[in-house]
């Protein structure tokens, strides 16, 4: 019995010991390769003769290898990565560019006003581009989100949340200038609102839980 | 009781090794927090510091302003100015500045920036310095200098060994204590006029008046009968009403989606759709999609409506129209519509522009389209050219021609003024992934 006893605490022990070590050291990382001129690359590379397999816009081992021999034959630093000097020599144009206002935006969005119905998702969205033009705030998305205390759900971390799909097309939808608030600069939920300032606010309009205001 | 001994011996060695475990666990926290706050201290006065650092030149440069007369030394100072605004405007949004404070700062950065621009703007056209702008410039110049010595005299406290973060609680900001020696800004120093010109960051933009909107007082259910002729079959349901910009009455409009729909009061003007485009397997095609976009402004009573830029984003299509009369595109009055390619329905509207600016006008020239053309880089080829009214920031609108060109792979839009045979404006398409924009 009592042996039992011992070896049920030192298994609890071990299993705390484990849960914190667990939170504190081990870190996850997540690598991923990310191109999306990968197929443009290596039909290039197969017409110049340095690539084989199949046009899948995988950048696997063969591509990497032929990338190479590439980087190598053009004098190019020989890294296996495309980067802006090796697509010029490919004669590829890296035009594209990463959208990160839209992931920011749904992000908050998806932060601030998930359980909302979309009108109001995409109305917090269109605050948020009202605060960028208005003179009163900063002039960027990035700025208007990251300012002090702005937002609840930065200054809790809630806005490293992964956004769904109804985010993304809500920030998509504020960016092509939809504006349910009608040029509202705050929104709030009355029954959570902690600063008797906001209240004095003029409203807007009334979407779900939150009041827009001006 | 040798067993009992035992039994004590192991519990004690188990109760220490999780006190020693714990004990470790708890310095190593300590040590990570530690350095955490030390990092987040040296952003903030580094943030700090560049924020004062940049307050003071541009103290110094609008001062060289108000001084000197020659063009050419003007032009530098206001690129300098503008600089130091930039400068200043990012730095203070990231420090742990209560919102109001921060609010205020913005205000003033943005009020000067702007009117740099416009300055900026003059002396491009070889105009000095007028007597009305000199005496806006020094009430500015008199508000930066009040701004500048309460930056600075903190920047003493800093100096001597003090800690920005003991000053700030994060968990409640209206007890931040942290004020960046802003104290009395909000109340004792020099106001300075909110609206000093007309540009971007002027109230006069935000209430411009409305010109697109029939002389009519609509009641809730004229506007519900409006949405029937539309959406036939629909359910309608009243929400409740809105007074901003524009007095609207809002309703919930359900069919295969959720429309969430908005009738000016004035006018019974449909100004807004919006929903969610769920649907999974596109059933459209893009010219479907535009000519159902086109179809539906027809509908609303919208006739000569076309799409003049498409983009499509999974199974969603965004289609901007515009009213093209006697073959001039008004572009100030554009209509964007949602087209969802499953379900074949259009789920989004927007008429804000179009209810603010559409009236009839004409295309004014004194230049030719050919003498226009001349003005586009040798470069570019010019695939098509259209007569155009154009949005301006600082003019409101103006006619203007529009050359769509290519070079490499890349596609321009460039607008000469008609009037002035100016360039007004250049646009790239830019391919994101978030599909082709115009920049």
């Amino acid at each position: 019995m009592k042996k039992k006893i011992v070896v049920s605490l030192s298994v609890v022990c071990l299993v705390i010991a484990y849960i914190f070590i667990s939170y504190f050291f081990i870190t996850k990382k997540e690598v991923f390769a990310y191109d999306t001129h990968m197929t443009e690359i290596q039909e290039r590379l197969k017409e110049l003769g340095y690539y084989d397999g199949a046009i899948n816009g995988v950048y696997d081992d063969a591509t990497v290898v032929a990338i190479k021999n590439f980087q190598r034959d053009n004098g190019i630093y020989v890294s296996g990565a495309v980067g802006g000097v090796t697509a010029n020599a490919l004669g590829i144009y890296m035009s594209q560019q990463e959208s990160n206002d839209l992931y920011l935006l749904a992000k908050c969005i998806h932060a601030e006003a998930r359980g909302e119905p979309y009108v109001g998702k995409v109305a917090v969205g269109a605050v948020i581009l009202n605060r960028v033009a208005s003179a009163d705030f900063p002039n960027s998305i990035y700025g208007v989100i990251y300012q002090p205390w702005a937002f609840t759900a930065v200054h809790d971390g809630q806005i490293n949340l992964e956004p769904e799909a109804a985010s993304y097309q809500a920030a998509t939808d504020a960016l092509n200038g939809w504006d349910p608030s009608y040029g509202s600069l705050y929104y709030y939920n009355p029954a959570t609102a902690s600063s008797s300032w906001i209240f004095s606010r003029q409203t807007v309009v009334t979407i779900g839980k939150h009041v827009f205001a001006i | 009781m040798k067993n009992k001994y035992k039994l004590i011996g192991l519990l004690l060695t188990a109760v220490s090794a999780l006190f020693i475990i714990f004990l470790c666990l708890f310095l190593s926290y300590f040590n990570t927090c530690k350095t955490y706050r030390n990092q987040l201290e040296n952003l903030y006065e580094k943030n700090y510091y560049e924020t004062v650092s940049a307050i003071n030149s541009l103290e110094v440069n609008m001062s060289k302003l108000v001084a000197t007369t020659d063009l050419k030394s003007q032009s530098e100072l206001l690129r300098d100015i503008s600089e130091n605004c930039t400068t200043c405007s990012n730095n203070i949004g990231l420090l742990p500045l209560s919102y109001n404070k921060v609010t205020e700062i913005n205000s003033l950065i943005n009020t000067i920036s702007g009117f740099i621009e416009s300055l900026s703007l003059a002396n491009l056209d070889g105009d000095e310095i007028g007597e009305e702008d000199f005496n806006q410039l020094n009430s500015v110049h008199s508000r930066v200098q009040e701004v500048q010595y309460d930056l600075n005299l903190y920047l003493n406290k800093l100096k001597a060994d003090y800690n920005i973060l003991d000053d700030v609680d994060f968990n409640n900001s209206e007890q931040n204590l942290f004020s960046g020696g802003l104290v009395g800004s909000e109340s004792n120093l020099t106001k300075i006029p909110t609206l000093i010109y007309d540009g971007p960051f002027s109230d006069s933009v935000i209430n411009k008046e409305i010109k697109g909107l029939e002389n009519v007082e609509y009641t809730v259910g004229m506007a519900e009968e409006k949405l029937h002729s539309i959406f036939s079959g629909f359910a309608i349901e009243y929400l409740g009403d809105s007074e901003g910009k524009f007095s609207t009455y809002n309703f919930d409009v359900k069919g295969d989606v959720d429309l969430y729909v908005s009738v000016t009061k004035l006018g019974g003007f449909l100004l807004n759709i919006t929903a969610f485009g769920s649907g999974d397997e596109i059933k459209l095609s893009t010219e479907d999609g535009v000519a159902l976009a086109e179809a539906f402004a027809s509908d609303c009573g919208l006739k000569n409506m076309y799409s003049v830029w498409y983009q499509q984003t999974g199974n969603i299509l965004y289609v901007n129209l515009a009213p093209i009369v006697n073959k001039v595109i008004y572009y100030p009055d554009l209509i964007k519509v949602k087209v969802d390619l499953s379900y074949g329905l259009v789920v989004g509207w927007e008429g804000v522009n179009y209810a603010t600016n559409h009236v009839d006008r004409s295309f004014v020239s004194s230049v030719g389209i050919l003498e226009a053309q001349e003005k586009i880089s040798p470069i570019l080829t010019v695939t098509e050219r259209n007569f155009t009214i154009i949005p301006d920031k600082y003019v409101g609108e103006l006619s203007a021609y529009e050359f769509i060109c290519t070079w490499k792979n890349y596609t321009y839009y460039i607008y000469i003024d008609s009037v002035t045979g100016e360039e007004a404006n250049i646009l790239r398409v830019v391919n994101t992934t978030n599909g082709d924009l115009l920049m």
